[in-house]
């Protein structure tokens, strides 16, 4: 056994920094809503140090959804990767780009990071029934130092039920309330 | 930066010795002098210290044409220099201020074929042999650009209004341009990240093609345009009411378009009434050389903030060449992670690559990790060996 983890430590040691793999991935990774109704998506990274290295130093990642399917509405970098950040967001044509720099040092990072932590959180709207999924198309990220992580990436699947009561069909449901309490009435 | 140190003798020595002790304290090495350049588009930086004289040797064929212009090494107009050419010892023409600011510009077409030697010295040394006091805080920079053209010089290319049909500057760095009212001429120099361009307009005779001593007859206005972008421009820089200018090009800019219209111009739409009268266009660029790795956007000569975001703001588009002071991984392309690296240089001077790992490639934190794991578990071990005991 102390052998096993003395050749674990050891190759932890020799491997070269930013090798490890981290993930950048949607979560929940399956929403159920109604058309007409936003929903948030949380962009969460994992497989970091706690409070150690790796640390992420910088990100920029592409997410891709259906326009037809999902409107856009707004993106919220929460800036885990410190204060004073350079930050940029934007969406075009069914792509969103996320990306940012810190500007701390990697000790400063490996202090504020724990394994895992939410990047940014995404609002979205369906706009038509049906399933839809979103995911990466590119994926950029960098320790404290700005050299390479490994990312894997997971998306997310979004299924939009029905269409809510629009304020016509409301109307017309009351006015047939309305008609049955008088009939009642009536009769009464 | 070659200089001979001449002395003269009378009161002004005492006081050009002391400047000049003073200053040489820190007086780099310098190649040995005359510093021969070669034609027909030389560059030279130097620096004037007091008691010194730069001097500088071009062969020039009987003919052609020789123009000399000094620009400021700092984007400015502020070194006083004084310039003349000379041909086996007589001196064919000086200049003090016929540049922009204090700088000096010479132009001449060559009588005879030699080795022209051109003097750079400071202000008031009148005999060209260092009697001066420029530089004397400190070394005073300054950057030569000498074209050589046998005339007639290549031409523009009319029509050249629009930024779209701007002509490609020669690789001599010198052409012949006629600019009538209404009239704009533009040009382009392609450019790499930390480049600096330096223009000169010089008057030539339209009848002959010969430079003028005079610039009186014309009055220029001078851009400098950066994907149309007015980023530097001069009016009466000089010779008399032409233009010149150097400037750094801006982080990113791939092409430097150049016009030159009338005064009254200031819009660069052709509406001036100036002209028709020719002109030498002179244009050379100062490379980088070791740009700094990271110092992308002004102030330049530290690495701060600006850089960083200006990296960042141009990720994923590529690198200008192998020397982008963006592209701090050298992979060709700008990302995050090159900002990232660089944000670890800020407030530095220099930035050489952080290192990806630790001394002889072991990870120093994952040298601690396995140690801390080892510290931990000798003291879980001896909580449970103590509690068996008890």
């Amino acid at each position: 056994m102390r052998k096993t983890m003395l050749a674990l430590g050891l190759l932890l040691a020799l491997a070269p920094a930013g090798a490890g793999a981290i993930s950048i991935g949607l979560a929940p990774v399956v929403v159920t809503g109604a058309v007409g109704v936003a929903f948030d998506l949380d962009v969460v990274v994992s497989g970091l140090g706690d409070a150690v290295a790796p640390s992420l130093g910088s990100y920029d990642v592409d997410i891709t959804f259906d326009p037809a399917f999902l409107a856009f509405n707004s993106s919220s970098l929460v800036g885990a990767l410190g204060a004073g950040s350079l930050q940029s967001s934007g969406a075009a044509a069914g792509v969103l780009d996320l990306a940012e720099v810190s500007l701390l040092s990697p000790a400063d990072l490996d202090a504020l990071q724990s394994d895992s932590f939410v990047l940014a959180t995404l609002r979205f709207t369906p706009i038509a029934e049906g399933t839809s999924s979103l995911g990466f198309s590119q994926a950029i990220a960098g320790d404290g130092f700005g050299a390479p992580l490994q990312v894997t990436t997971g998306g997310a699947r979004v299924v939009a039920e029905g269409v809510i009561p629009e304020p016509s069909a409301l109307l017309l449901f009351a006015l047939g309330a309305l008609a049955v309490t008088r009939s009642k009435r009536g009769r009464s | 930066m070659a200089k001979r140190r001449q002395r003269r003798s009378g009161a002004g020595l005492v006081l050009a010795v002391a400047l000049g002790l003073a200053a040489g304290a820190a007086r780099a090495a310098e190649p040995a002098e005359p510093v021969a350049l070669a034609g027909p588009l030389a560059t030279a930086e130097g620096a004037l210290e007091p008691l010194d004289v730069d001097v500088y040797t071009i062969e020039v064929a009987a003919g052609e044409q020789l123009f000399v212009a000094l620009f400021d090494a700092q984007d400015g107009a502020f070194t006083d220099t004084r310039l003349s050419i000379s041909l086996g010892g007589a001196v064919l023409a000086t200049d003090d201020d016929g540049g922009d600011g204090f700088l000096s510009r010479v132009a001449l077409e060559a009588s005879a074929g030699g080795s022209y030697e051109i003097r750079i010295s400071g202000f008031r040394d009148d005999d060209f042999d260092g009697s001066h006091a420029e530089g004397a805080a400190q070394p005073a920079p300054y950057r030569l650009v000498v074209g050589v053209g046998a005339p007639p010089l290549p031409g523009e290319s009319e029509p050249n209004d629009l930024a779209g049909d701007a002509d490609a500057i020669p690789a001599g760095g010198l052409l012949r341009g006629t600019l009538g009212s209404l009239d704009v001429d533009r040009y382009t120099l392609p450019v790499a990240a930390g480049d600096s361009i330096a223009v000169s307009l010089f008057p030539l005779d339209a009848a002959t093609g010969s430079p003028l001593p005079s610039a009186e007859l014309g009055d220029t206005r001078l851009g400098l345009f950066d994907a149309g972008a007015l980023f530097a421009e001069d009016d009466d820089g000089g010779p008399g009411l032409f233009s010149n200018l150097a400037r750094s090009a801006p982080a990113g800019a791939s092409q430097v378009g150049i016009a030159v219209t009338g005064y009254r111009d200031s819009g660069y739409q052709g509406v001036h009434p100036d002209g028709p009268f020719d002109y030498a266009l002179l244009v050379a660029r100062f490379e980088a050389a070791g740009a700094l790795l990271c110092d992308a956007a002004a102030p330049f000569g530290t690495i701060d903030e600006a850089d960083v975001a200006a990296i960042f703001a141009a990720r994923n588009t590529a690198a200008s060449g192998p020397d982008d002071p963006r592209d701090a991984d050298h992979d060709g392309t700008i990302t995050v992670l090159d900002a990232s690296k660089c944000r670890l240089c800020i407030g530095s001077a220099t930035c050489p690559p952080p290192p990806a790992c630790g001394l002889l490639g072991i990870e120093p934190l994952g040298v601690l990790a396995l140690l801390a794991a080892a510290r931990r578990r000798r003291s879980r071990r001896a909580a449970h060996e103590a509690e068996v005991s008890r």
